[in-house]
This record gives structure tokens, sequence and C-alpha cells, in this order.
């Protein structure tokens, strides 16, 4: 569902953040991208979701080219990042509401879908409490809900379970599991190695902006004789960095 | 879309939206004192709706106000039954071209015409010198044009020949043509009342709130939409909505004008139009108005990060369209081709609505002409919003940080900053100017506050001068200039009325005073703008003065008379008060026994005590700025960025050229000024303070002005002790003529032998001061 085709970006003519990245995820499954901070993997990502242009290369979702048909493709992905927050003096009712009339949600729909999601992640009970006065892991919870109002097929998470405690992580990665089982397509950025050993089912690891080693945890366990998951990860990342 | 459209605005209305857009203090504060200024311009006029006169009564207009009439023509007057016929009302006053007053009483009275007379009026006409013929000024009302014949009539007959002519018989001279009172006619312009309220309020005060209203609100809601989105975070989930970008401007745009529509709906309820056409007038242009900044604001709110820096991008426009509105307010604007354009036309065609004197054209030009710029700005800011520099922080926050680090720490190796060039004072460098700025600022800054204090205190003199009768001859000289040595003439005039003003108790008391403000601003500048110790400037405290020897350059001499004990402030203090004591009084002893000053005794009468002391009170401070402006705040941060010397150069010719206004001022003057400021330069570099020159500067000025009676700096004093004249065989070039000893070679030969006396005495120690200042050194 998601195509990435030889893409890269470059910001005002400076080096390249982004080297040539082809990769592709099918429905109904979960793509990790993996990478230390500065790799590229946010930027990536805001290209997938329309808001950045690739320089060259071209992405497209459901077919769609996202240079093209940006608002047809805003349509059917659903797009969550650290940098994306919420309006700190509304409550999650109103967000809600505002939400569903900026995706042109039926009306008759709105509360029932509001009232199942809130249930599945326990908000109910902070429905009309200010986002300043939730706590980090309740205002993630606020926020998937918030960027998962319109169903979207494609599911683009960059960093979910960042500075939340094991629990509410937990139920984001079942829930996300949960997706995967409903057909979505899923694509995660992570730093944290569990968590795509655990759910992905391929990873890419990307390097100063380039994918330097591509498949499942186990099969680039195997691949670069490392006893777990995470000793791979820095022998690929040694590798790969000394030489850019 | 309409759904969405609809979602947009109303999260503009949002319960939370207004009070959380942090609109900056300063851009509200300066609107509420704009509206109080309109309001008190309302007020104004409310206030003189209420006590006007409906036009003078034809039946009594012929009144005439007479202001120090004297006896001979209130005989005259009453010879002739003016009393009866003309309705005179006779009137004291000293200031007799106070034409605010003459005004006033005109519209009291209902008079035509007021006659003023000089101040024995009588006693003059006897003198009967031709260059000092009394002078009559008559002022006439051009309220009252329809009363020309008859004021003619009375000017040419009843004063002019009639009064003349009683003059001469009743005190028994003959008075031909040549020596008769010269009759002098001034026209005040005073508008006509009736009417004229309604259509200043709405030509001026209500095109203004407009204005003001729907800017000001365009700009909080604005602002706080699109820019206050991106710096909350925000805005990205909006973007990631399905809605076209198109959507987004648009829902944003048409809260904004809303918003702004709700003053715009008040301001068009209290000025009500009176008809129809100029109701829809009103409305037309005002919807465009609102059409108008509403999209200027949006755009700017797309290009900008943060609400702070899109109210910044808006702020000159606010003023330029500000300025723009004042300008409207001159009839001379108000021409038919700018009511075409928007701003301009908005302006007239409110006026002119609210009148009912509008065209149709320039109206609908002006409308149609702002709704397609604001479509312009619209379509400008959808592209915006494409663009991905405006929508997507590219970079994250912390590489950004690291980038400019490294950028500030490349550029710090070769910034002066990091390596002041010298260290007077203990001042180092902590930001960096460009070099233009620094150094038209240092100059600047002493002459404007000079100049804005001086003009402060020459107000109460000025005021008191005007009410005399030498001021009419004064500014009668300015109208009458049309040769080349009239000019001459009027200047020198005025340079001697600067000196009148030296004698003026108020003049020197605000002077004073002024002189402690300037002190106090540079404090302030330092501790506040610089945050620097005040040592610095050259206060050092009280423990600096007892511990090590704060300066240590190694090159400026090192007298013993400098050093010495005394490290407590006042010892200092005294000790300039010593040197300069000595300076001045070699300068008079030179004068005098090279016989170009004559020793005239005692001068001081028991008049002029008071201004003695004020004088006094006045060196104090007067010497003490002038040190803190130019060694103890110039020459630190000048030698800071370009090093010792360039200090002591620049800080002394500015020094010297602030006097250059000064009469009397000559090369050799400026020389000797800067001669001076180097000197004192030296003295306070040697001593790390500037306590010993700020006496030094006091002592100087007051031993010159008030001791031994000479000019300071082109300044002749009043109020001195002993008075001293130049001799017939004293020459200029040695005693410095009007501007003082300083403009003569005699201060030169003193202050260069002071120079010598310096260096000679400190050179014998410079082991000992260059012990000193790598001791110095070591500690730091």
């Amino acid at each position: 569902m998601i195509s990435v085709n030889h893409v890269s970006k470059r910001y005002n003519k400076r080096d390249l953040v982004v080297k040539d990245v082809s990769f592709s995820v099918g429905k109904g499954t979960i793509f990790g991208l993996l990478g230390p901070n500065g790799a590229g993997k946010t930027t990536l990502m805001q290209m997938i979701s329309t808001l950045l242009m690739p320089t060259t290369g071209i992405i497209s979702i459901c077919g769609l080219d996202t240079q093209a048909s940006a608002q047809e493709i805003r349509k059917r992905i659903g797009f969550l990042t650290t940098e994306i927050k919420l309006d700190p003096l509304s409550t999650p009712n109103q967000l809600y509401s505002f939400f569903s009339e900026l995706y042109d949600i039926p009306k008759e729909e709105v509360e029932a879908r509001k009232q199942a999601s809130f249930a599945r992640f326990g908000i109910g009970p902070f429905a009309d409490k200010r986002i300043v006065e939730l706590s980090t892991g309740m205002k993630q919870k606020v926020s998937i809900v918030i960027s998962l109002i319109h169903e979207p097929e494609v599911i683009i998470f960059d960093e979910p379970t960042n500075g939340l405690d094991i629990l509410t992580s937990r139920q984001v990665m079942d829930y996300l599991l949960e997706l995967r089982q409903k057909g979505c397509c899923v694509l995660l950025s992570t730093h944290i190695f569990s968590v795509a050993e655990q759910l992905c089912d391929e990873i890419a690891i990307l390097v100063d902006g380039k994918i330097v080693e591509q498949g499942s945890a186990q099969a680039l366990t195997e691949k670069t004789a490392s006893r777990n998951f995470e000793e791979a990860f820095f022998k690929l990342y040694s590798e790969y960095h000394r030489e850019g | 879309m309409r759904r969405s459209l609809k979602a947009l605005i109303r999260k503009t209305f949002g319960k939370n939206h207004t009070m959380k857009s942090q609109a900056s203090v300063i851009t509200f504060l300066a609107c509420v004192a704009f509206v109080f200024v309109v309001l008190c311009y309302f007020f104004s006029f409310i206030d003189m709706y209420i006590h006007r006169n409906d036009g003078p009564d034809p039946s009594l207009a012929s009144n005439i106000v007479v202001v120090n009439a004297p006896d001979s023509w209130k005989e005259y007057a009453e010879e002739r039954d003016y009393y009866f016929w003309l309705g005179i009302e006779d009137k004291e006053t000293d200031a007799v071209f106070d034409v605010f007053t003459f005004s006033k009483w005109m519209k009291e009275y209902d008079a035509f015409m007021v006659l003023v007379f000089p101040k024995d009026f009588d006693e003059k006409v006897l003198v009967k010198k031709v260059e000092e013929r009394p002078e009559i000024l008559t002022f006439i009302s051009t309220d009252h044009l329809e009363y020309e014949e008859a004021r003619e009539n009375f000017l040419d007959n009843e004063l002019g020949s009639g009064y003349y002519n009683y003059l001469s018989n009743r005190l028994g001279v003959n008075l031909p043509s040549g020596e008769q009172p010269l009759i002098y006619t001034e026209a005040i312009e005073s508008e006509k009342q009736s009417g004229m309220v309604r259509d200043r309020i709405s030509r001026m005060v209500a095109p203004l709130l407009f204005f003001v209203s729907i800017m000001y609100t365009c700009m909080l809601i604005a602002m706080n939409a699109i820019a206050g989105e991106k710096e909350r975070g925000t805005f990205a989930s909006i973007l990631m909505t399905p809605m076209s970008r198109w959507t987004i401007v648009l829902g944003n745009f048409l809260g904004v004008a809303l918003h702004a529509l709700i003053p715009s709906v008040i301001c068009m309820i209290v000025f009500f139009p009176t008809s129809i056409g100029g109701f829809l007038g009103v409305l037309a242009l005002s919807l465009s108005m609102i059409a108008l900044m509403a999209a200027i604001t949006i755009m700017i709110s797309c290009m900008s990060q943060s609400i702070i820096s899109a109210q910044t991008a808006f702020l000159p426009i606010f003023m330029i369209v500000l300025v723009a509105c004042v300008t409207c307010m001159q009839p001379s604007t108000a021409n038919a081709i700018n009511k075409f354009f928007p701003i301009y036309g908005h302006f007239f065609g409110i006026g002119d609505c609210l009148m009912n004197t509008a065209e149709f054209l320039p109206v609908m030009v002006c409308v149609l002409t702002s709704f397609l710029l604001a479509g312009i700005c619209l379509l400008v800011s959808k592209k915006l919003l494409t663009t991905e520099m405006f929508t997507v922080s590219v970079e994250s926050k912390s590489d950004k940080e690291i980038r400019k680090a490294m950028e500030r720490a490349k550029k710090q190796e070769k910034d002066y900053v990091s390596r002041a060039r010298a260290n007077v004072f203990g001042y180092r460098p902590v930001k960096r100017k460009s070099l233009g700025g620094f150094l038209i600022g240092h100059a600047a800054l002493p002459l404007a506050l000079l100049s804005v204090f001086q003009l402060i205190s020459m107000i109460p003199a000025v005021i008191s001068y005007m009410k005399t009768e030498e001021s009419v001859r004064f500014l009668r000289m300015f109208r009458e200039l049309s040769s080349l040595s009239a000019v001459e003439d009027a200047v020198s005039e005025s340079a001697s009325l600067f000196s009148e003003f030296m004698a003026n108790h108020w003049f020197i008391f605000f002077m004073g005073l002024g002189y402690w403000c300037i002190i106090g601003i540079y404090m302030l500048i330092v501790k506040l703008l610089e945050r620097n110790r005040l040592a610095t400037m050259g206060f050092a405290s009280a423990k600096e003065l007892a511990g090590k020897d704060t300066a240590a350059n190694t090159w400026t001499p090192n007298p013993s008379f400098l050093r010495g004990k005394g490290k407590a402030l006042w010892r200092n203090y005294l000790r300039g008060m010593l040197l300069g004591f000595i300076l001045i009084s070699s300068v008079y002893v030179l004068l005098f026994v090279t016989g170009q000053v004559s020793f005239k005794g005692y001068a001081l009468t028991s008049d002029n005590v008071g201004l003695f002391f004020l004088y006094l009170l006045m060196w104090i401070p007067q010497g003490a700025t002038e040190e803190i402006m130019m060694r103890g705040y110039m020459m630190p941060r000048v030698a800071g960025r370009f090093g010792i010397p360039a200090g002591i150069i620049f800080s002394s010719l500015c020094f010297s050229l602030l006097h250059a206004g000064n009469a009397g001022f000559s090369v050799l003057a400026l020389i000797n000024l800067a001669l001076i400021a180097a000197l004192f330069a030296c003295i306070a570099l040697r001593q790390g303070h500037i306590y010993t020159v700020c006496a030094m500067h006091t002592v100087w000025n007051f031993c010159q002005g008030n001791l031994y009676g000479l000019e300071v700096s082109g300044n002749p004093q009043s109020a001195t002790i002993f008075s001293s004249a130049p001799t017939k065989m004293s020459k200029d070039i040695l005693t410095g003529g009007k501007f003082g000893p300083e403009g003569g070679l005699c201060v030169t030969i003193v202050i260069v032998i002071a120079f010598i006396v310096l260096f000679a005495t400190g050179r014998k120690r410079k082991g000992n001061a260059s012990a000193v200042s790598s001791e110095a050194s070591a500690e730091a």
C-alpha cells in the first residue's frame, strides 16, 4: 500500500537528508523504520504523509502519488508524530468534534465512533478535561484517537511509545496489532529495539539517510550472526556509519 | 468543504482563542495610548461645542479689545464716544504677542479686532527717535472678514490720523509722519465654529477609530490563528486533514473578518450615517477594509512561525497605515486622486459618506481595489501553505541550535567581543554592534541628551522672555529678514539671547537638574541595558578604590600626585578640585601677567548672590556629566573596540565638537578643548576612575566663570566674585575672544605644560607602574 521508490530529500541546498530510499509496505503488515536520531526517519515519514515533497523519487500510497493527489491521500492516512501537539486548552471532546468536522465524518456516526474509541483507550472520564491537565500517556492516547478519527487504511506513527510507561505503551502496541488484524498498513519509526522486535513484520535500518539493511528482526539477527537483535543493530550501525 | 470551513471559522471564536493570543504588551499599550489621544481629541471637540459661540452677532460685532490702553487713548476714546458705539474692552498684559490669549478675548467679547499698545506708550511717543518709534499692533480675526471696510476705516481715520492728531495736541508735540507710531496688522486664524464639530468627528475621529479597531482585531485574531497554531505545534494536525489548503486559508480569513466586523459595526452605530447612500458607502468601505486587513494579517501569519514574529512583522504595516491616516488629516492630502487608493480612499471615503459628500466612483474603485488586493494576499497565503518552509519545521530544534552554536563559535574567533582591545575601568564588550551604529550612537547620545535637557530647561526662561517687550523686537527681526546682513544680525542676536538666559535663575536651576538626569540616564544605560557594573563607567566603588591599583595601563603616566594614599572617594574629589584650581589659575595668571586681562575687583552684589549659588550647584553635575559622557562612558567602550589611543582621540574630539555650537568657536578652541579632554582622559585612565576629573572639570568651569569672571566656552557669566575684562592690548588669539580662554593660546600653553609635567613625573616611576600593572594582571 505504501511504495517508496528511490526517494531523496535535500533541505535548502544542503546535504541530502534522505538518500535514495526504496521500500514498500503491504496490506496488513507493520513496517518499522529503525535508526538513531538524525538518521532521517522523521523526514521520510513527513514525505510519506504529504507534508514534505521529495526532492527526487516517487512515493505512492494506495496507488496515488503523494505530489499529485495529496488531498486524496490525506483522507486515507493517519499520521502521528511527536511534533504534532494538541491544542492545550481544548478538551478531548471538543477536539474530537472539531476534527470530525474537518475530516467530514458523517454527523450521525460521530457520537458512536467517539464513544467506541474513547472506551477503547479509557479516555471517557477525561473527555471534558483540558489537554494541559492530562498525563503524558493520556495525551498520547488522545492524539492516537484524533489522528485515527477517520479510520484510515494507512497509519504512519512516529515514535508511538516514546515517553510512555510500560502499561500505556503496551496498550498502544496492542492497538497497533489490532489494526494489523483489521488489514491496515502500519509504518512506524522507533529507536526502541523491543518495540521493533515485537511488533514489526519487517524492519528497515536507517543510517545517515540510507537504508542499510532490511528484513524481519530474526532475519537481521541471523544475517549479522549476532546473539540478539540489539547487537545486530549496533553491528550494522558501526559498519555503515564509519563508511559515511 | 463547507463543513470544515465552518469548523475553522468557529474555532477562531472558540472560548479560549482570543484569551490565549499573546498580543505583545507594547502593541497593546501603543494602541491604548493612541485611542486615548483620539479620545482626548474627541472630547476637546465636545468641549468646544459646548462652549462655542454661534458666530458673531452682527449688531455687536463691531467690538474691539484694547490692550494696555494709554491714558491718551482712553481720553480720546471717551471724547469720540467709542465706548458708546464701538464696545471697547480694556485689557492689560505684558505679553504683546500672545495671539492665543487675544483670540480667546476676541471670541469672548465678539470682537473683530485687538489693539495692542506697548506699555508706557505716551512716554515713548515723546522720545521721538526714529528707530524707537512705538508700535501699535492690531490683530484681526479672520472670522470677521465682512468687517474689512469698517476696520480699514478705523485704522486709517480713527486710529491713524484722528488719534495721532489728538496725541500731538495733548502732548504738545508735533508728530511728522516719520515719527508717528507704526501700526502693524496681524491676522489671527480661527475657524468658524458652526457645523465644525460634526465635520471634524466624521472626517477625522470616525475613520481613525474604524482603522484602529479593524487593524487591531485583525492582528489579534489572525496572528493567533495560523502563526499561533504553528507555535503551539497544532498546525500540522490541521494540515494533515483532507481539507484543501485553500479551505484552511479561507476559513481562517473569514473567521478573522467576522471578528473585525464586530468593532466596525459598533463604530457604525456610534457614527451613524444619516443617509442610505452614506450607510451603504460606509458598509462597503469597512467591509473592503476588513477584507484587506484580514488578508494581509493572514498572509503574515502564514509566513511566521510564532505569534511574536508575526506581530513584529505586522507592526510596521500598522504604523505605516496610522501614519497614512495622520497624513489624511492634513487638508492638502484630500485631493481627488488620493480618494481612489485604498487606505487613503477608505479614510476619506468614510468621512465623506458620514458627511454625505461622497462620490460614487472613487468609493467604488477603492472598494474594488481593496477586494482585489485582499484576493491577491489570500492567493499568496495559499501558496505559502504549500511551501515546506512555512508549513513544517524542517529542522529539529536541536539541530538548529547546534548549527547556530557552531557558527557562533566560528565567528567569535575574529570577534572583538571575545578579545577586547583594551580593558578600561574593567569594561568588557558583551554584544556585537555594527561599526556605524556604534560610532554614531556614541557620538549622538551625548549630543541628543544635552540638547533635549537644555531645551527643556530653557522653557521657563523663554516664557519669561516672551513676556518682555524685547521679544517682540526679536521676533520681528526674523520676520523682516531681507538681506544677508540682517541674517547675520539675527544670528548674533540669538547668541546674545542665550547669554541672557545664562543669567536666568530658572534656567540655571533646571540645567543643574537636567545634568543630574543625564547622569541618571547613563547609570541606567550601564546598569539595565549593558548589565555592567557602575565601575565600568568610572564610578569605582569604595572597595575598588581602597584595593589594588585598578588602572593597569602600563603606558599611561603615573605621577605621584595622582596616586598617593588618598583612596577614598572624597579625597580623590578634593585632589581633583585642587588640580583644577591650579590649572585654571595658571591660565589666569598667564593672561594677567601678559597683560591680556585686567583685574576689576570684587563684583558679587547682593542681587546675584542667589544666582551665584545656583551656579555653584549647577557646575557640580555639569562637570560630572561631561566627564561621565566622554571619559566614563564613551572612552572605555571605544577603547574596548579600537584600543586606548582611539578611545582617547575619539572621546576628546567628540567632547570638543560638542562645544562647536557655542559663540566664538574656532579651530584653536577645537584643538584646546581636545587637548584638555585628552589630559583628563589620561588622568582618568591612570586612576581607574573619574572622580578626580569630575572635580577638575567642575572647578575649572566654576573658577573661570564665577571666580575670575571669564567666559566659559563661549558662555558669558553673570554672577562672579571677581570680574575681569580684556585690556586694550589684548589679542583674541591669546585670550580666545568671545569663546573664553579655551579659545586662546594661553590655555594651549598651560595644558601642554600640564602634559609635560604629567609625563615627566610619571616616567620616572615607570618601573613602578609596570610592576603594579603586572601585579594587577597576575591577580586578574
